[in-house]
């Protein structure tokens, strides 16, 4: 009865240990997976996630949650850790189970897992990451001192609906007796009505260049970036004159930055997808743009967007390429909703996103450095039905316009 | 040194064949790369150098057969030599042959349906008159008003017609796959059956339940979709000996190309294959019996495409004792339970060989739509035989299941 004896990460009715490769057999319980697969399957995946060095799966810890009182597996819990600093919860239960035992098992976990990331690993924070399905009741977080961080509408497929995207975080008290409490994000209304998207997609006449484009706009288009592009974007940032992000200007090694473009694009359907950014009139490269963690069940993906070169920014050609990157993300990948994630510090990023129909989903605090001490994350949403709305709104004004 | 470019506008020059008004086409060719967009079917951005790989790979084969049976040929306009999209051309045993285009998606609508109407003037004639084959199918979007005209023109007809299936510009669009019958052979065999289609519009009635709840105690460990009597789990290795057995002792034929033979290696190595991939375009389960723990078939999503949410379904009941006691129907609930509301699948489809009127009936109870017929598709035992297909969409099946519960 491995559950009785175990001193930590035990609760009255569950007890949670790591994942072994006999625990192939009841993957149905727990994967993350939507999809079945024969054991030998299973454990081949688990392999190549355990055969790591100490300090990786000491920071990507898949642990299984188990009955007490039969040690049958009902769900598992990835704690992902930052180190000496954060981690971030996340879990699977049974999606067989009844309702009522789902809520059970969700509670137990909450309060197993919470104090022991606060109170014996010491961490500063820790986030919890949910589906709006009722299964954590908001008083449970709040006795635990929890709090919304942001919501992400939409996020999920949940049987026939869609469920937002609820992540919590937790706070060591030690900490915010050193720091004081961390600042509160702010979230926009769920309904709301945005303002005419005036940038659309543009129909290649007969005969007319560029043919490498995949969208076009009035100034600029969307191609895919070249590998062999990579060393001038690697000198755009050697010579980037504005200081604009918490972390320092960008840095990296071009080589390396071409080869993962070519890498991502042999996967198809692909989880990451990036474009290069030209301007029509002169073909020049002047950004990269992108959707990354594409999720095609789920049909979401964060918003990438970048303009390499400090003449072509504030002349909303910003504007132009993300309205370019959302009509192919909404209308030809089909995604139902968008995020974006940028860091506090960099406002100018920040209201590009609400001026270009984004919408405030909330802020997670102290996951960087900045020059005050601790800094944060502003997210942002977007629906693709928001959006559609907004660029029909234009067409109809534009028609209404037109004598 | 000199250049041996050809001035643009002149390559098309001396070629005897696919020749059009304003188009010509020619065979793929690893430059065609670079103007990826206008021609791939995919609508991912890749480098030109990860599109050369993809192409070496096809191009690269052992026997050059193979790739005369499956082409990938790029359409261009004869005034400039400029790409104006591709026609994949697919070769089934050199008796029908498909085709399917793409146009440059940035091109317009009406430019995109003058391009697929003369590219179907171009190889229908070609592949009926020339070629000699039986039949010519093409796939294309409804709605297109020029590829009607030509399709007509050319003594084709609509075979089905799959709602919903294809995401355009943000619109849910119909997928019409049309067909040519070679007149030799009309003359011969006389016109097939003419192809029936529900109504697009539909109440659908039909058994769906929705898959059970239940306690960890008495949940089978490897079962993701549980009903009253039977549920689905990932099939697994070994089991192929059990199923190559239980095909070789089959009573019944209903397959157009008769009793089917696994090798029971090769039936396992498949589904560990498709159980390795990260987001997968094949997903199948074992279906077996809640009281027995007994595998007694198998049914899957097939082609799923992740862009446009859409697959095919196909069950086998693999022991004749099972057949016709309502397993297959439970576990299709269970299959489109999980394709719509674990997946978020749009619509599916299925084909079904005129052979087997008993999967038919099955397709119609559960919900499908009868979507039409390809004509002469097989071989059945008084001659040729077709295939009826058919199409379902998630939102009339959601709405069968709330009517079913409401009634009780």
């Amino acid at each position: 009865m491995p559950g009785r004896e175990q001193t930590f990460l035990i609760g009255p009715a569950l007890y949670l240990r790591p994942v072994l490769l006999s625990d192939a057999a009841t993957s149905a319980t727990w994967h993350t997976s939507p999809f079945s697969a024969p054991v030998e399957a299973v454990e081949e995946q688990l392999k190549e996630h355990l055969d790591v060095s100490f300090p990786v799966q000491q920071a990507n810890q898949l642990l299984m949650v188990c009955r007490r009182d039969s040690d049958r597996v009902l769900g598992s819990v990835t704690v992902s850790f930052v180190p000496y600093r954060s981690a971030s919860i996340e879990w699977v239960i049974d999606r067989l189970l009844p309702g009522s035992l789902r809520r059970e098992v969700a509670n137990e976990l909450l309060h197993i897992l919470v104090p022991w990331l606060l109170e014996e690993r010491n961490l500063k924070w820790t986030s919890l990451s949910l589906i709006d399905d009722d299964s954590v009741p908001e008083n449970a977080i709040a006795a635990l001192r929890g709090r919304l961080a942001y919501r992400l509408r939409d996020f999920r497929i949940i049987g026939n609906r869609r469920c937002d995207w609820l992540v919590y975080q937790f706070f060591n008290p030690v900490w915010v007796e050193h720091l004081g409490p961390p600042p509160e994000g702010v979230e926009g209304p769920a309904d709301r009505q945005l303002l005419p998207v005036r940038h659309v997609t543009i129909h290649r006449t007969p005969g007319e260049v560029p043919q490498d484009a995949l969208s076009i706009g009035e100034r600029v288009y969307l191609r895919a970036f070249e590998p062999a592009e990579s060393e001038f974007v690697g000198e755009t940032w050697l010579q980037e004159p504005e200081h604009y992000l918490p972390t320092g200007r960008e840095l990296g090694n071009p080589y390396t930055y071409g080869r993962i473009h070519a890498r991502i694009a042999r996967v198809e359907p692909p989880s990451w997808i990036r474009l290069g950014v030209v301007l029509r009139e002169t073909g020049e490269l002047i950004g990269v743009s992108g959707l990354r963690d594409v999720d095609w069940i789920n049909r979401t993906a964060e918003t990438q967007s970048g303009i390499l070169k400090v003449e072509h920014r504030n002349r909303g050609l910003g504007a132009e390429i993300k309205h370019l990157l959302l009509d192919y993300a909404f209308n030809r990948l089909g995604m139902h909703m968008v995020w974006a994630r940028v860091n506090e510090g960099n406002d100018r990023s920040a209201a590009a996103l609400r001026k270009q129909g984004y919408r405030d989903a909330g802020y997670l605090a102290w996951t960087l450095l900045n020059r005050t001490g601790m800094g944060g994350d502003w997210l942002f949403d977007l629906l693709g039905s928001e959006w559609r709305n907004a660029l029909d709104h234009a067409i109809n004004e534009k028609d209404a316009s037109t004598p | 040194m000199t250049d041996d470019t050809p001035a643009p506008g002149t390559r098309s020059e001396g070629q005897t064949f696919l020749v059009g008004p304003n188009l010509y086409v020619r065979p793929v060719e690893l430059e065609d790369a670079a103007t990826a967009p206008i021609w791939r079917r995919q609508p991912f951005p890749a480098p030109a150098e990860v599109v050369e790989e993809k192409l070496k790979e096809r191009l690269e084969v052992d026997d050059g057969d193979e790739e005369m049976e499956d082409q990938l040929l790029i359409a261009c306009r004869r005034d400039n030599d400029q790409p104006v999209g591709s026609v994949e051309l697919e070769m089934d045993g050199w008796r029908f042959g498909d085709l399917r285009f793409s146009s440059d998606p940035l091109a317009t609508e009406a430019r995109q349906s003058e391009i697929i109407a003369e590219l179907i003037g171009m190889f229908v004639p070609w592949m009926l008159g020339e070629r000699n084959l039986m039949t010519v199918g093409v796939w294309s979007l409804a709605e297109r008003t020029a590829v009607e005209r030509q399709v007509g023109a050319l003594g084709g007809r609509k075979a089905f017609q799959f709602r919903e299936t294809v995401l355009v510009d943000g619109r849910r669009r119909d997928a019409v796959f049309y067909q040519f019958f070679n007149p030799v052979w009309l003359d011969k065999l006389g016109m097939p059956a003419e192809p029936q289609m529900g109504a697009v519009e539909r109440e659908v009635r039909s058994p769906a339940r929705a898959s059970l709840r239940i306690s960890d105690a008495g949940r089978p460990p490897g079962a993701m979709m549980v009903g009253e009597q039977v549920y689905l789990r990932a099939v697994e290795p070994g089991e192929g000996k059990l199923v190559a057995k239980w095909a070789m002792q089959d009573p019944e034929v209903y397959y157009p190309e008769g009793r089917l033979i696994f090798n029971p290696h090769t039936y396992d190595h498949v589904h560990k294959a498709m159980a390795e991939k990260d987001l997968p375009t094949h997903v199948r389960f074992a279906i077996v019996l809640r009281e027995t723990g007994e595998m007694i078939g198998a049914n899957g999503l097939g082609s799923i495409n992740w862009v446009h949410r859409n697959a095919e379904t196909e069950t086998e009941i693999y022991r004749a004792e099972y057949r016709g006691a309502g397993y297959g129907t439970e576990a299709k609930h269970l299959l489109l339970e999980y394709a719509f509301e674990w997946l978020g699948l749009h619509m599916i489809y299925s084909y079904v060989g005129e052979t087997n009127p008993r999967s038919a009936a099955a397709l119609r109870k559960q919900g499908y739509r009868d979507a039409g017929y390809i004509g002469w598709d097989s071989f059945a035992p008084d001659g040729l035989c077709g295939y009826w297909t058919f199409d379902l969409l998630a939102s009339e099946w959601r709405a069968a299941r709330d009517a079913a519960a409401k009634r009780g």
